[in-house]
C-alpha cells in the first residue's frame, strides 16, 4: 500500500453562526488514489474541501498531508502540496491574463524568473493552451477558463489536486477532455485526486473509490460498492450513473447480467460477452414480475 | 457628471487636489497596512470596487438626457474609510477607459467625490446608532441610507462647483450654479437608490452594510 | 445597459507609439498634458491641438475609435463654450437686451475647450496603444504604491465578470417586461438588481480570496514583467517632454 496522503481524523467544523457544518468526519486517501467525494447540496462538500488546505480551520479534529499535522505546516508548504480548483474559474483567474494567472502561483512559492517562465510554458504545453498566455479570462470559452485554472494550479506541482465539480456547466466535450486531463496527470504525474462532484456519470471514470458526505462520512468504498448500496443511495438523495440504471431495467426485463456495468466501456465489454454465452444475441422479454420489478426500480430512485 | 474634464481648473486647484487625494490615499494605506490583514483586505476590495464601477456604468433617464449613477454615499456606507481608495481606483479608470474626467483633474475628481462618501460613511453609521433606537431597523436604514445617497451627491456637487469658482471666480461662476441646479434631481434618483439598496442589503446580507 | 471597457482594443497594432515603452510613454504623455492644461492663450492652445493630433496620428489609431473616446468630453465643454461668452466681462461683441457677449469671454471659453480636447486626445496614444494590463504593471514599476497596483489589476479583470453577471440580470427583467423609467418603481427594481450585484460580488470577493490563499498569495506585488528601454524609447521621450516643457517656457517667461 502506498503512503497516506491525506488523513482526516474527527474533524468537526461550526459555522460562525454556530450551525454544525461538519461531525467528526474520517477521510484516508493514499498517494495516487483518485477518491470522488460525493453528497447532497448542504452536505459540507466545499467547507470539507477548503479543510484541506487549511483555509477553513475545525473546531476539532487533525488533517495530515503526507503524515505532517496540517496546522503545524507552513502557508507556503501547504499550497506546494495542496492545490485546489474551485468550482467557478472566474474566482480563479484573477489577472487580466492567462500568462499573469498560471505564473501567480509559482512566483508566490519563490522561484526565479525563468523557473516561473519555464514552469508556464511546461503547464500551458501539457493542458493546450498554446496562443492563449495573452489573453484575458473574459475572452475564453467557459471550457478554456476551466482548462485554464487548473493549469494555474499544475503550474505549483502539488502532489494532491483537490477539485471542486470540475465538469459542472461544460459541454460534453470539453467534460470529455477535462476527465481525460484529470486521469492523465494521475496517471503520468501520480497525482493524488480529491474529486467533488454531483456528476455521477463521470464518477466511474474518475474515482478508484468514493467517500459519501453528508455533514458526517456515511460511506466509503469502490463505486461498485456504493452504487449497490440502494438505502445509503436513497436516504442521501445520491444517484447512479445512467448506465447502470438501464441495465437495472434491462434485467428486470430478462437480460442475463450478472455484473451490472457503471460505464459505457463496462457495458460493452459485459453486453459482449452476454451475447457470446448466449449464443450469438440476447434476449428480453416481459416476465411475470418485469411489471413489479420495474416499479421497484422505480421507487427506488424515486422516479415517479 | 461630476468628473471634471483637463483644461478646465487652475493650477493651484489642481495641486490642492492631489496633495488632499495623495494625503487620504496615504492614511488609507497606513490604515490598512496598520490592520495587517491586507491579503483579505485586497482582493476583498478590489472585488467591490469592480462592483461599483460597473453599478456607475448604469445609465438613466434623466429629463431629456441620461446620467450615470454615482453612488459614492453607498461606497462609503459598504467600505468605511476604504472608500477612498476604492473611489480612486474608479476615477482613474472612468478617465482612462472612458475619458470620462481627466487626467491632470485625477486627484480633484477624487477628492470632490471620495470625501462626500467618507461622510456619508459617517452619517449612515451614526444615523442608524440613533436611528435604531427609536424607529423599525428597516426605517432606520432607509432613512439614514438614502441620507448618506443624497449627502454624498450634493456635497459631490457642490465640491465640484467649487473647484471650479475657485479657479476662475468670475468666469466659472453662472456655470457652476447651473451644474448645480442641474444635479439636483440625480441628487433625489441617488438618495432613493441608495436608501433601496442598503434596506435591500440589511434583508440579504446585513454583513455587508455592518448589520 | 452597460459596456466593457474597450479602450486597448487596437492595443495589438504597430505604430511608433504601439512600440513606446510604456514607463516612459506614461511620463512623458503626463508631463506633457499638465503642460497642455496650463496653456494661457489661445495661440499655444491650438499649438498643443496640433502637437496632440500629431501624436493620435503617430499611434495610428483608427479615427472611428479615437472619435468615440473623444466625444464625451465635448459634452463636459460645452456649456463652458455658451455660457462663458455671456459671464466673463471685456469688449462687447454685441448686446441682447443687456445680456453681453464678450470676445474675452469667447476666446476664454474656446481656449478651455481647445485645452480639454487637446488633452483627452493625448490620453489615447498613452492608454490605447498599450494592453491595459501592461499598462498597471509599468504603473507598478513606476512605484505606485504596491497596494494600489494589485487593485487595479484585480478591479480591471472583475469588471469584465460582473458586466457579464449585470448584462445577465438586466435582461432577464428586460425579459419579464421591466422598462427603465425614472420613477419610484422603475429605481426600486433597479435598486434591487444593484443590491444583487453587490451580494454576489461580495460572496465572491470571499472566494477569490480563498482561491488567491490557496496559491501562496501573500499581498506582496509579483508579476513578471519585460520592459526595456531602447534608444527610439529614449528619444520619443526627450521630443514629449521637450514639446511640453517648451509649451510651458513660451508660456510663463
Amino acid at each position: 500500500m502506498n503512503q497516506e496522503a491525506i488523513t482526516v481524523k474527527n474533524l468537526s467544523y461550526k459555522y460562525p453562526d454556530g450551525t454544525k457544518a461538519l461531525e467528526d468526519v474520517n477521510m484516508e486517501v493514499y498517494e495516487g488514489e483518485r477518491i470522488v467525494l460525493v453528497g447532497p447540496n448542504g452536505a459540507g462538500k466545499t467547507t470539507f474541501m477548503l479543510h484541506l488546505n487549511g483555509t477553513l480551520r475545525g473546531s476539532e479534529g487533525q488533517i495530515e498531508i503526507f503524515g505532517k499535522n496540517l496546522e503545524k505546516m507552513k502557508r507556503e508548504e501547504i499550497v506546494k502540496e495542496v492545490g485546489m480548483v474551485f468550482q467557478d474559474p472566474d474566482d480563479q483567474l484573477f489577472m487580466p491574463t492567462i500568462f499573469d494567472d498560471i505564473a501567480f502561483g509559482p512566483i508566490n512559492l519563490g522561484l526565479k524568473e525563468d523557473e516561473v517562465r519555464e514552469r508556464v510554458e511546461k503547464t500551458i504545453l501539457s493542458l493546450g493552451l498554446s496562443g492563449y498566455e495573452d489573453k484575458s479570462p473574459h475572452h475564453l470559452s467557459f471550457g478554456e477558463k476551466k482548462k485554464a485554472s487548473l493549469a494555474a494550479v499544475m503550474a505549483m506541482e502539488p502532489r494532491i489536486l483537490v477539485l471542486d465539480e470540475p465538469t459542472a456547466n461544460l459541454d460534453p466535450r470539453s467534460r470529455a477532455e477535462l476527465i481525460g486531463i484529470i486521469n492523465e496527470l494521475n496517471e503520468r504525474e501520480g497525482i493524488t485526486m480529491v474529486i467533488v462532484t454531483h456528476d455521477v456519470n463521470a464518477i466511474p471514470e474518475l474515482a478508484d473509490r468514493i467517500y459519501a458526505l453528508n455533514r458526517t462520512m456515511i460511506g466509503t468504498g469502490t463505486p461498485r460498492d456504493i452504487f449497490f448500496n440502494g438505502a445509503l443511495l436513497k436516504q442521501n438523495k445520491l444517484d447512479v450513473p445512467d448506465v447502470f440504471k438501464l441495465f437495472e431495467v434491462l434485467r428486470a426485463f430478462g437480460l442475463n447480467c450478472e455484473k451490472l456495468p457503471l460505464s459505457l466501456d463496462e457495458a460493452v465489454s459485459g453486453l459482449a460477452k452476454i451475447i457470446e454465452t448466449e449464443g450469438g444475441h440476447i434476449h428480453l422479454h416481459i416476465h411475470e414480475h418485469t411489471h413489479d420489478e420495474i416499479g421497484e426500480w422505480r421507487s427506488k430512485y424515486e422516479h415517479h | 457628471m461630476v468628473h471634471i474634464s483637463d483644461g478646465i481648473l487652475s493650477l493651484p486647484v489642481l495641486a490642492a487636489g492631489w496633495a488632499i487625494t495623495f494625503a487620504l490615499l496615504a492614511v488609507a494605506i497606513w490604515w490598512s497596512n496598520k490592520k495587517g490583514n491586507l491579503e483579505e483586505e485586497i482582493p476583498k476590495l478590489s472585488v467591490m470596487t469592480a462592483a461599483f464601477f460597473v453599478a456607475s456604468l448604469v445609465h438613466i433617464p434623466v429629463g431629456p438626457t441620461s446620467a450615470h449613477f454615482i453612488l459614492n454615499g453607498l461606497v462609503g456606507v459598504i467600505l468605511g474609510i476604504f472608500a477612498f481608495p476604492a473611489i480612486f481606483i474608479g476615477v482613474v479608470l472612468q478617465t482612462v477607459l472612458f475619458q470620462h474626467g481627466g487626467i491632470t483633474t485625477i486627484g480633484v475628481n477624487t477628492a470632490n467625490i471620495g470625501i462626500p462618501a467618507l461622510i456619508a460613511y459617517c452619517i449612515f453609521k451614526w444615523g442608524n446608532k440613533v436611528g435604531m433606537t427609536v424607529m423599525r431597523k428597516e426605517l432606520s436604514v432607509w432613512i439614514f441610507g438614502a441620507l448618506a445617497g443624497g449627502v454624498a451627491v450634493f456635497l459631490a456637487v457642490i465640491f465640484t462647483a467649487f473647484s471650479l469658482v475657485l479657479s476662475n471666480e468670475e468666469a466659472f461662476f453662472a456655470i457652476a450654479i447651473a451644474f448645480t441646479v442641474a444635479h439636483i434631481p440625480i441628487i433625489i434618483i441617488e438618495a432613493i437608490i441608495t436608501g433601496s439598496i442598503a434596506v435591500f442589503l440589511l434583508k440579504v446580507k446585513p454583513e455587508i452594510i455592518g448589520g | 445597459m452597460v459596456n466593457y471597457p474597450e479602450i486597448d482594443k487596437y492595443s495589438s497594432l504597430d505604430s511608433p507609439m504601439h512600440r513606446f515603452d510604456p514607463r516612459a510613454k506614461i511620463v512623458a504623455f503626463i508631463i506633457l498634458i499638465f503642460a497642455v492644461v496650463l496653456v494661457p492663450n489661445l495661440k499655444l492652445a491650438f499649438i498643443a491641438l496640433i502637437g496632440a493630433i500629431l501624436f493620435l496620428i503617430a499611434s495610428k489609431l483608427p479615427l472611428r475609435f479615437a472619435l468615440q473616446h473623444i466625444k464625451w468630453v465635448f459634452l463636459f465643454v460645452v456649456p463652458f463654450i455658451i455660457i462663458m461668452p455671456f459671464t466673463v466681462s471685456g469688449t462687447e461683441i454685441f448686446n441682447f437686451h443687456g445680456l453681453t457677449m464678450t470676445y474675452e469671454g469667447l476666446e476664454y471659453g474656446i481656449l478651455v475647450a481647445v485645452r480639454a480636447l487637446s488633452a483627452v486626445i493625448l490620453v489615447l496614444p498613452m492608454i490605447a496603444t498599450t494592453r491595459f494590463d501592461v499598462t498597471i504593471k509599468a504603473l507598478g514599476e513606476l512605484k505606485m504604491p504596491n497596494m494600489l497596483v494589485q487593485m487595479f489589476m484585480f478591479t480591471y479583470r472583475y469588471i469584465f465578470v460582473f458586466v457579464v453577471e449585470f448584462q445577465r440580470t438586466w435582461r432577464a427583467m428586460a425579459a419579464r417586461g421591466f422598462q427603465l423609467k425614472t420613477n419610484l418603481y422603475a429605481l426600486k427594481t433597479i435598486g434591487r438588481a444593484l443590491g444583487m450585484l453587490f451580494v454576489r460580488s461580495y460572496e465572491r470577493g470571499d472566494r477569490v480570496y480563498q482561491a488567491l490563499r490557496a496559491r501562496g498569495y501573500t499581498a506582496k506585488p509579483k508579476t513578471l514583467v519585460e520592459f526595456k528601454m531602447r534608444a527610439s524609447d529614449y528619444v520619443w521621450t526627450v521630443v514629449i517632454i521637450g514639446f511640453a516643457v517648451s509649451l510651458l517656457i513660451v508660456s510663463f517667461a
